[in-house]
């Protein structure tokens, strides 16, 4: 027995603590009352009925987006804050969990996507035959891990929210049980994502054996050997960046969004990345601000922009030549984290600005793109491009959403999808003044593969509409639906909107600082 | 001859261990074309992990928490191998094989 | 503005802006808007006689009567600065002259229109010819009306287009087209030479306004300025500009040699004819000898001698020698038009003496009585051809029963022409021919003194032929018996709108010399006495108002640039252009009044003698002599070919320009076509060698870099081979060569 016997009186001030956390937890538990209402619910409804979990899915959803914008007004103005303990509001839980506005920012980013995702799960046709209840279950399981993950701030929270994250989606990739494709998809992915989480935990607990602790602001390996401290945060990178989906762990991403249910594979491109990227961004703001790295910051900037520029150009060049839509969309996801990197790469407030930003719109766009190809590929049988054929003339409005959701990826005005690149390129180019000679002339080259990358993905989403409206069309029309037509006006008037009055979202991003 | 190096087991040979058993498990992942050996290799990398932070949790001095961590590392082993079983049983059923190479309908 | 001024402006702009309306929409007003320049030219006419009345209203004072001049002008176009100063000015300037001018300009103007309205009725392009007299009528008035040369010019050359555009109003008429190409080259021609004086004076004086030029020569800037044209030839740099300004008028106002086109333009509408080829535009030529008085004379104008110039001299020959051709081509022609136009160059001839022997004043006066009774006698024959259809006056005979008013009136007219007493054509030809006699005996004791005595002896030879020519056509025309019955059967008085400018015209014809109603009212003889107390030149009403005096003392100093505006410039003495009192001018009345009584008699003898004859030879005892066909055959061949004049110019000039014509022809076809061509040639072969370029080369750019990119993809999307282990083996190097680079860099 050591000195350190816990008395009931030291006891007393945690517990209290730990009750006046829970006042700022509502968000997260009530998705565990959800999830395990939703289990219950599965065991007692028949199949046929299963789809209408639906409605209580998206209820708890609502509601936790609505509770967490009600936590951040209360924080803003003037709520009883939890006093006491060793780590002040707004950590949590001792230090695990932080509640400040970055991470509710992320969190409303996720929590929006996941209303989307259970949207598009609702239309799916191909979940007729499956019992929803496991289905919803997992999705917000996956969800809360993904709450968890924006907020965390111990490497032990982190790595459990990140398996929180991933476990569940490793089933929910396999969903369709009769789907070869989907089936090989689930396999690989699982495979691939504890492979890297192994390499991130072990990396983790390298960091935790010379720091001494898990708190991620307490990490400081300025001390050590540059290889040994360079190894080790790449290992942990490479966890993260399986996640994110940039290189040097990408090669996931096609088969795994080929093969899985087009919700899921939504719900994969546009929440888990914002997630990921949460993270990575504290992760980044903590090294930066506690000058835990080895040397200085320049080569960390040039090791980054490298990773930036090969996975935009990996995600482009192998796009051209797909024919099916998912794996199109999956290569543009992998493109689309490489420019989110830029964002990460010059480790600068503006940059984080920008890639907040940008994380937001991309969920927007994504989510519309992922949206109109589940629809059109129920409606045709066909999940190749020429599903699309003719979409311009048998149901306009879709292809005309289609073609919002088109450019903003691309990244024409007046988009979000432009305003978000522009702010990022932008704050590589305004990083330019701080960094040394040598890395400049590499950040001008890496913004000027950003913008060819642009031009080449032209190339292949101009063949989406293309097909839309310059092909005939041989299958029958899209049948309508409510939830449809006002999710895609809601997605595509968000792209819109979002491109031309879009300080507010700069200012908020700005905001989380 | 000084065989201290060898009797008295500090840091290093835990470190050491753990170093090797990661590296096993790299190799067992690549190189096994059964889904389950891989299993298995991942296992192995979770392990390492988990040594690490023993080790570093009695010999370093800071907190105990370490050993936590090496709990819940175990606790999402488990897990993890729970789903991917299931997830190779369903495979097992489709495609009649679980050699990893050969279900490789999607590429390129 | 001064108030005169204002009404110049508007008499002047008036016919502009009905010509400018007449020639676009005249056609759809009532009556194809015949009565729109006619009431435009009509406002101005009562303005002129406003004026005139004003003019005649002032007492005459020692400088002579009449109105004070007065001058404005407006920039035009303002340039440069310092030595490069490019600065134009238009502006307008009336005085006396410029004010009867106005008058004799818009009255027959007026009456044209009018008898117009009756004698071109029913003809095509009807509105078009009253847009064009409209024209025409601004052209004369800006004319008459600018203060400077460069104005003159302009106003010169754009009369000058107006009577090509009337003389070719019969546009299916080849010769009608012919007549009217003769007229304008004729005219450049004269042109020409305006133009290179009016830039040696530009040259010299450093401006283009009369003022400017006349205080040139007072001051004597052109003294010792000499030209030198061959070695050993020099003639005085005024000199030489003075002959060449008389170019215009020569070609304006049809003298030998550039008399030519004045015969032709007859092919013309007579109203034409009679506006502007009798009473005004070639009228344009003596008024700018008028105006231009003191340059032509030379310094000697400031020393009061106006009589030892030689341009006037020239001028004084070369009109001398033109009226008594004319008036010799005129007897034998049988065109009543052509006669009548012979007729008018013969009398511009006398106007020329009359300038030239340095009475510039009945030189003008000449010219206003001239107007008159010439526009009747063009008015007149208009009505007989009208009648008769045919211009040619064996058609006619004995129309005095059938058309009254047309003879008398025609009558009238010719008795003016022909220098009848208490006519006012014989009071202005009396100036005229007494002035050349005093001139003769002023220069008596000089070597030369023949060639002093030319111009009269000219003048008294024409005098004479003009009375036998003129009323040959009355006893041709009137008297006598029909030569073509059928003709005359169908000969009827012209109805009132041709009749009444006859009238009217005819009137003037007897009173405008003023003497007349002077003599009947009694007013002549206490006129007579208060011009003598003022210094006046003579008792005639009009002399007094242009004279010597009147034309440049009180002459506006003109305007100068004060502080970017013009200022009226202050004259330095009162009257900066003043004339001295010199022995020359009381020699000259010594003269003068020594030429009186023989100029009366030589004169009303010769009338007599013109009109005795002509009666004679053609109604008389001697019209069936045939003289033609007999002894005078040989002259008569010669007078009908116009002294081979026009046969000459023909052979030579016109020859000569289609010969230069064909050339350039010849070289623009093959030599400079050829150049173009080529030129065109290597732009299609350049173009045809950057299109392949571009094809090739910038297309190939682009097509191979989109290709290669295709390519990129394809082989690079190879990597994802579908199996994990692969995907684990790749990502493990990635980390690898990372870390790699990092380490590189750190």
């Amino acid at each position: 027995m050591d000195k350190t016997t816990l008395t009931f009186e030291q006891f007393q001030p945690l517990i209290a603590r730990f009750l006046a956390d829970c006042q700022w937890f509502w968000p997260e538990l009530l998705l565990i009352v959800v999830i395990a209402l939703l289990l219950l619910s599965d065991l007692f409804l028949p199949r046929s009925k299963s789809r209408n979990l639906f409605f209580l899915a998206m209820l708890g959803t609502v509601a936790a987006l609505l509770l967490v914008a009600w936590d951040l007004f209360r924080q803003t103005h003037g709520a009883v804050l939890p006093k006491g303990g060793e780590y002040p509001f707004p950590y949590l839980f001792q230090g695990m969990v932080i509640a400040d506005k970055f991470a509710y920012f992320c969190k409303i980013v996720v929590l929006a996507g996941t209303i989307g995702v259970i949207a598009m799960s609702y239309k799916e046709k191909r979940f007729n035959d499956y019992t929803m209840g496991e289905y919803y279950t997992l999705l917000l399981s996956s969800v809360l891990g993904m709450l968890l993950m924006v907020s965390a701030t111990d490497m032990l929270m982190f790595y459990l929210a990140m398996e929180l994250t991933s476990i569940p989606s490793y089933l929910l990739v396999g969903y369709h049980r009769d789907d070869p494709k989907g089936l090989e998809a689930s396999l690989k992915y699982i495979i691939y994502g504890a492979v890297a989480s192994g390499i991130m935990i072990y990396g983790l607990s390298w960091i935790y054996g010379v720091t001494g602790s898990l708190k991620i602001s307490q990490i400081s390996l300025g001390h050590f050997d540059k290889l040994f401290s360079g190894l080790v945060l790449l290992m942990v990178f490479a966890g993260i960046a399986y996640k994110i989906s940039t290189v040097p762990m990408q090669f996931w991403v096609p088969d795994v969004y080929e093969g899985a249910p087009t919700p899921v594979t939504a719900f994969l491109a546009v929440t888990s990345k914002a997630a990921g990227f949460a993270f990575l961004l504290r992760l980044v703001h903590a090294l930066r601000v506690s000058e835990a790295l080895p040397a200085s910051l320049p080569p960390y900037i040039f090791a980054f922009a490298v990773i930036a520029a090969l996975t935009m150009t990996i995600g482009n060049f192998m796009a051209l030549n797909q024919k099916n839509v998912k794996r199109l969309l999956a290569f543009s996801a992998i493109a689309h984290a490489g420019y989110l990197m830029m964002g990460v790469c010059v480790f600068s407030d503006q940059g984080q600005t920008a890639t907040l930003f940008y994380l937001a719109g991309y969920m927007l766009m994504n989510l519309g793109a992922f949206y109109i190809a589940m629809i059109v590929a129920n409606a045709t049988d066909d999940d190749n491009l020429t599903g699309f054929n003719g979409l311009g003339t048998s149901a306009p409005f879709f292809a005309g959403s289609m073609s919002i959701m088109l450019f903003s990826l691309i990244g024409i005005p007046p988009t979000v999808g432009f305003v978000g690149k522009f702010q990022l390129i932008a704050s590589v180019l305004s990083s330019l003044q701080t960094v040394p000679g040598w890395l400049r002339l590499s950040l001008i080259l890496l913004v000027l593969i950003a913008v060819l990358n642009t031009v080449v993905s032209l190339y292949y989403y101009a063949r989406i509409l293309k097909a839309m409206y310059f092909e005939e069309s041989k299958h029958p029309g899209i049948a309508p639906s409510a939830l449809n037509t006002v999710t895609v006006f809601v997605l595509a008037a968000g792209t819109l909107g979002l491109g031309i009055f879009f300080n507010w979202l700069i200012e908020g991003a700005k905001g989380t600082l | 001859m000084n065989f201290n190096w060898l009797t008295d087991i500090g840091l290093t040979h835990y470190l050491t261990v753990s170093v090797v058993i990661f590296s096993l498990g790299i190799a067992v992942i690549l190189a096994k074309r059964n889904a389950i050996a891989i299993l298995m290799g991942i296992e192995l990398l979770l392990n390492a992990a988990c040594l690490n932070f023993v080790a570093f949790s009695h010999f370093g001095n800071g907190a105990q928490s370490g050993q936590v961590v090496a709990v819940f590392i175990i606790v999402i082993a488990a897990a993890e191998a729970a789903v991917a079983l299931a997830i190779i049983v369903c495979v097992y059923r489709m495609f009649n094989l679980i050699a990893v190479d050969q279900i490789a309908k999607m590429k390129e | 503005m001064d108030t005169t001024i204002l009404i110049s402006s508007i008499i002047l702009f008036l016919p502009l802006v009905a010509f400018i309306v007449q020639i676009h929409i005249g056609r759809f007003f009532k009556r194809e808007g015949d009565w729109l320049p006619t009431s435009a030219v009509g406002i101005g006419l009562l303005l002129s006689l406003y004026l005139f009345a004003t003019m005649l209203g002032t007492h005459p004072t020692e400088h002579g009567a009449g109105l004070k001049p007065v001058m404005q002008e407006w920039e035009w176009i303002r340039a440069g600065s310092g030595l490069g100063l490019l600065d134009i000015r238009f502006g307008i300037y009336v005085d006396n002259l410029t004010v009867v001018m106005l008058v004799v300009v818009t009255l027959v103007s007026f009456l044209v229109h009018v008898y117009s309205m009756g004698y071109m009725h029913g003809e095509e392009r009807y509105n078009r010819f009253f847009a064009y007299l409209g024209l025409f009528t601004f052209s004369m008035l800006g004319l008459v009306l600018s203060s400077n040369l460069l104005f003159v010019y302009i106003f010169w050359e754009l009369v000058g287009v107006c009577s090509y555009l009337l003389i070719g109003f019969y546009i299916h008429k080849d010769s009608a087209a012919a007549a009217a190409k003769k007229a304008f080259i004729t005219n450049r021609v004269g042109d020409l030479g305006f133009l290179i004086g009016i830039l040696i004076t530009v040259g010299v004086a450093g401006s283009t306004m009369f003022s400017d030029v006349f205080a040139s020569v007072a001051t004597g800037m052109w003294d010792n300025k000499t030209i030198h044209l061959t070695s050993g030839l020099s003639v005085s740099l005024l000199t030489f500009a003075g002959l060449l300004m008389f170019m215009g008028p020569m070609g304006k106002s049809a003298q030998f040699p550039l008399h030519v086109w004045l015969p032709d333009a007859m092919e013309g509408p007579t109203p034409v004819s009679a506006l502007i080829h009798a009473a005004t535009m070639v009228a344009a030529g003596v008024y700018l000898v008028g105006r231009m008085f003191p340059f032509f004379t030379g310094p000697g104008f400031f020393q009061g001698n106006f009589f030892d110039s030689p341009v006037l001299l020239s001028i004084a020959l070369i009109g001398g020698f033109t009226a008594i051709m004319a008036a010799t081509i005129a007897v034998a022609q049988t065109d009543i038009k052509k006669v009548l136009a012979y007729s008018t160059v013969s009398q511009l001839g006398f106007m020329m003496i009359g300038c030239g022997v340095g009475t510039f004043a009945f030189a003008l006066f000449h010219l206003f009585t001239h107007a008159f009774f010439k526009a009747c006698l063009f008015l007149g024959a208009g009505s007989v051809i009208h009648a008769i259809h045919s211009q040619e006056m064996c058609d006619m005979g004995g129309l005095r029963k059938k058309m009254p008013v047309t003879y008398w009136t025609f009558l009238i007219s010719t008795c003016a022409i022909a220098g009848v007493p208490f006519l006012s054509g014989f009071y202005s030809k009396e100036g005229i021919l007494t002035q050349a006699l005093a001139y003769a005996f002023y220069h008596g004791h000089s070597p030369q003194w023949f060639v002093y005595a030319l111009p009269f002896i000219f003048g008294i030879c024409a005098a004479a032929f003009t009375a036998f020519y003129m009323f040959r056509i009355i006893w041709l025309t009137f008297h006598g018996h029909p030569r073509d019955e059928h003709k005359y059967e169908h000969a009827h008085e012209s109805h009132f709108a041709m009749a009444m400018p006859l009238v009217v015209l005819s009137f003037l014809a007897i009173v405008s010399a003023g003497i007349l109603p002077g003599i009947l009212t009694g007013k002549a003889k206490s006129d007579a006495h208060e011009a003598k107390a003022a210094h006046a030149v003579s008792e005639f009403w009009f002399v007094n108002y242009i004279s010597p005096a009147a034309l440049v003392e009180s002459m506006p100093a003109g305007y100068e640039w004060v502080g970017g505006k013009l200022q009226p410039r202050t004259a330095k003495e009162q009257n900066f252009l003043k004339i001295q009192e010199s022995k020359a001018v009381a020699e000259m009345h010594h003269c003068h009044t020594q030429a009186h009584l023989p100029t009366l008699l030589a004169s009303i003898f010769v009338a007599s003698l013109g009109i005795f004859l002509s009666w004679l030879c053609f109604l008389g005892p001697w019209h069936s002599k045939n003289l033609v066909r007999g002894p005078l055959k040989a002259y008569h061949k010669v007078l009908v070919n116009l002294y081979y004049i026009d046969w000459f110019y023909l052979k030579t000039v016109v020859a000569l320009t289609y010969l230069a014509s064909k050339i350039c022809g010849w070289f623009d076809h093959t030599v400079v076509d050829f150049l173009v061509n080529m030129w065109g040639w290597i732009t299609v072969r350049t173009s045809d060698v950057a299109g392949k370029v571009d094809y090739y080369g910038v297309d190939g750019t682009v097509r191979m870099t989109g290709a290669v990119t295709l390519k990129l993809g394809q082989k690079s999307v190879k990597i994802q081979t579908g199996r994990v282990q692969d995907y684990i083996a790749l990502s493990l190097m990635l980390v690898v060569l990372v870390l790699f680079v990092f380490m590189l860099l750190v």
